[in-house]
């Protein structure tokens, strides 16, 4: 059963008692006794299966109040407080940003590395980039263009095949790229902004439903495509020699170090298999254009079943 | 040139080439990668074989690339103190 086939009322009261789902392979569970965060939560994970209370979770984010003062809200995860007094307009987004952390920060085998990843016709595209880089604005943009939203914040590199595991989540957008993604995908279903947030305004995207419904189809990567926004630049997309592919991808990666020769072997097998590029873009449209054209460009004898696992 | 002698600091290193300017190297030891261009893998590669001066690196270098060996020298001084750096090399005292 997925949270959407619940009345308003009974979400809401899901999330303000605690529950649990699942987003690819990790498990999560929240409990946000807060009435409005709550709805906003139980329309963000609409789609996701409600799991049962017995399921051991990879991540616990829990929201604490003492009194009535929105100044003693706290956000827990693990057990342990990341954010104290936080303001009423900040919980929503960091609430997300406490799920990221406690998701993608966990000992895995798996490559981890900073990117928005998207799919098509089997094919998938690494958006890797800082905050600001224009990732998850690309990001959501090419979701709304038909391409199956993997992940809006961590490539998952699965190390015996080198296949991107989804882990679908709200994407979040920040500052202009409200604005942007609104004009760009006036259908684009957008949640209220938050303002004044560490970073800015914040507002996130639904996740779309056939990409919640196939989060455990795993995708071969064909591009790595490090994005830059930069207004006044025009569209340029440029080929990226495999070695510095590989180097910006090591500095994105969160736990290349820790993974050591796994890590280099892992990711070298994947630069193998796919094409580099560096975008830099002006215009949203433009750079959707130009991402979908790489479609048309793909080296034959580069799928995955050809690389360096088969 | 200098006549000192230099040997690779390390022994596990893993490269990864893909014809192209540059080539990558892994130090298992450091967990640090470098993007090397080819007269500084070569530089590592024969370093790797055993120690050798600037002098004998120069000349199986130009043997290699085919070219004289007076067009590497300064090349190779410089190179040396950087590979240095990048812990990748080190003098032999």
């Amino acid at each position: 059963m997925k949270f959407g086939d619940l009345s308003l009322a009974e979400r809401i009261r899901c999330f303000r008692r605690g529950t649990a789902w699942r987003t690819g392979p990790y498990v999560v569970h929240a409990r946000v006794p807060i009435r409005f965060a709550a709805r906003h939560l139980a329309w963000l994970y609409q789609d996701f299966e409600v799991l049962p209370h017995e399921v051991i979770p990879d991540a616990e984010i829990s929201v604490r109040v003492a009194g009535f003062a929105w100044r003693r809200v706290s956000i827990f995860s693990d057990g342990a407080v990341r954010y104290r007094r936080v303001a009423r307009q900040q919980l929503v987004p960091l609430l997300e940003w406490t799920m990221n952390l406690s998701v993608f920060h966990r000992p895995t085998q798996n490559l981890l590395i900073h990117a928005a990843v998207v799919e098509k016709a089997g094919e998938a595209v690494l958006l890797p980039g800082e905050a600001g880089s224009g990732k998850s604005t690309l990001c959501a943009a090419l979701v709304h263009r038909g391409w199956r939203l993997l992940s809006d914040e961590v490539a998952v590199i699965r190390p015996s095949d080198g296949y991107l595991l989804p882990v679908p989540r709200p994407v979040s957008l920040k500052e202009g790229a409200i604005e942007a993604l609104r004009e760009f995908a006036p259908t684009a279903c957008l949640g209220p902004v938050w303002p004044r947030t560490a970073k800015g305004r914040v507002a996130h995207v639904l996740p779309p439903t056939a990409s919640v419904q196939r989060m455990d189809e795993p995708a071969g990567p064909a591009w790595i495509v490090f994005p830059q926004f930069r207004p006044g630049a025009g569209c340029q997309l440029e080929p990226l020699g495999k070695a510095d592919t590989l180097l910006h991808c090591a500095g994105n990666a969160f736990n290349y170090s820790v993974l050591g020769r796994q890590g280099f072997k892992t990711l070298a097998a994947v630069i193998d298999i796919c094409s580099g590029y560096e975008l830099v873009f002006d215009d949203l449209e433009a750079a959707v254009r130009t991402l979908e054209s790489l479609h048309g460009r793909r080296d034959a004898g580069l799928a995955v079943s050809g690389g360096a696992w088969s | 040139m200098s006549s000192s002698l230099w040997r690779a600091r390390k022994a596990d290193l893993i490269w990864k080439d893909w014809g192209e300017e540059l080539r990558v190297v892994y130090d298992v030891a450091s967990g640090d990668t470098h993007a090397l261009d080819r007269l500084s893998s070569e530089v590592v590669d024969l370093l790797q074989e055993g120690s050798l001066t600037g002098q004998q690196l120069v000349s199986r270098l130009a043997r290699g690339l085919r070219v004289p060996p007076f067009d590497l020298m300064r090349q190779v001084e410089d190179l040396l103190p950087r590979l240095d750096r990048l812990g990748l090399i080190d003098p032999v005292s």
